[in-house]
């Protein structure tokens, strides 16, 4: 062992002035330099270039939503709670219009039990569903007594799916659809909270059922039977 | 310009942060990783910090500007991408090299929240409703044909990873600053 004092390197007493890693300029650092300039001149390239309009797809002829008319309170909006405090109220009356202009209305308590169905065209959930039970309806009868309407709903002219009519037609939707106004009030009346929302109302207009979520075949056929007026 | 160009030109960066995450981390796993880190270190924070201030820049265009409402799993990802940008901007204001270390955690969680926001986007039958503000499962942005937000955010976590950790490469062989007491044999 030698007795000469060790002195450890100092990092910056030990190279030249400058020419250290943090000081001067070397090939990488320089190379992540111009990738990243190089980089965000493509994205920028690509942004120009591409210059899509997410318009084009919104032409349609059919305007989507429309206005609407609501009688009766709200009901509370649906949190999947047990039990639901919107059971055995009465349901609100609305009247809208079909994809088509026709005026309907709906009339809890006119003597025929309901089942509404809340759909989002853009909702991947709904675009499972709909058809699942757009499929059912034209295989099936309907139980005595009951009608089936459905709700176009949060419509956004952004989002994907737009536009609802076309959806519904392409599906072959088999019962009444109705336009939901642009601040989607029928849905905010029926205490929507998440799609798809279906809601079930017996003859008597008071609310017995409301789903949030798709509704398998078997699902779908007991509620169907749970509105319904007992017969005889 | 369009929503639609915005979602493009923020698309090609998160795919260029993408590369730079990877490489970075690549990068600090290979052979020879401390001398490269050495080399790279006065641009490897503030390239993180750079990621991450665009990252919030295009969360809040998304959110603010376009209107797009954030979900829950989104909020999740912005506690991880905004907490970023005040950590790594410190770091790098103060020179602090250990500043990977407090960047490397949130940015694991944060690709770790964006890798399962995505593949909900990607899979939506794992559950059975869309929420009629915010959907988790609903993809805003559809750029490129497979980038979406979360993907994007992920991207976004993956580069501040990278390059974080080869930071903390140069941090480990870091030679002593200071020159000890000469002390007798």
């Amino acid at each position: 062992m030698s007795n000469r004092p060790r002195v450890p390197k100092s990092r910056r007493g030990s190279r030249p002035s400058g020419r250290g890693p943090d000081t001067g300029s070397n090939p990488l650092r320089k190379g992540i330099i111009i990738g990243v300039v190089v980089l965000v001149a493509v994205a920028v390239g690509v942004a120009l270039l591409a210059g899509r309009d997410a318009d084009q797809r919104a032409q349609t002829g059919a305007a989507q939503v429309s206005d609407v008319s609501i009688e009766g309170e709200p009901l509370p909006r649906f949190e999947g709670r047990e039990p639901d405090p919107a059971m055995e109220r009465r349901a609100p009356a609305f009247a809208a219009t079909t994809f088509d202009g026709a005026q309907v209305s709906v009339l809890p308590g006119d003597g025929t039990a309901k089942v509404i169905g809340f759909f989002a065209h853009w909702c991947p959930h709904c675009q499972r569903e709909l058809p699942r039970i757009a499929g059912w309806l034209a295989a099936n009868q309907l139980p005595a007594g009951v009608e089936v309407i459905a709700v176009s709903t949060s419509v956004d002219r952004g989002r994907s799916n737009y536009p609802p009519s076309a959806w519904f037609e392409e599906e072959q939707w088999p019962a009444v659809v109705v336009r939901d106004s642009a601040a989607n009030e029928i849905g905010e009346a029926y205490g929507l909270a998440g799609f798809p929302y279906t809601v079930g109302i017996d003859a008597d207009g008071r609310v017995v059922a409301r789903v949030a979520g798709e509704l398998n075949d078997e699902a779908w056929e007991f509620l169907l039977d749970f509105v319904a007026p007992a017969s005889g | 310009m369009s929503t639609g160009q915005v979602s493009d030109f923020f698309a090609v960066l998160a795919l260029g942060s993408l590369v730079i995450g990877c490489w970075g981390a690549v990068a600090a796993l290979a052979s020879g990783a401390e001398a490269r880190a050495r080399q790279l270190r006065p641009v490897l924070l503030p390239l993180a910090l750079a990621i991450a201030a665009v990252s919030t820049a295009g969360s809040l265009y998304y959110s603010e500007a376009a209107g797009y409402p954030p979900c829950e799993m989104c909020w999740y990802q912005r506690i991880g991408m905004y907490a970023l940008v005040p950590v790594l901007a410190v770091a790098v204001a103060r020179r602090d090299r250990s500043g990977g270390w407090y960047a490397l955690p949130l940015a694991v969680a944060g690709l770790g929240l964006s890798v399962y926001h995505y593949q909900l986007q990607l899979f939506p039958a794992q559950g059975s409703t869309c929420d009629a503000e915010a959907p988790c499962t609903y993809q805003w942005v559809d750029s490129l044909g497979f980038v979406s937000i979360p993907f994007m955010a992920g991207c976004g976590f993956i580069g501040v990873a990278g390059l974080a950790l080869l930071s903390l490469r140069s941090e480990r062989h870091e030679a002593p600053t200071t020159v000890a007491a000469v002390e007798p044999a």
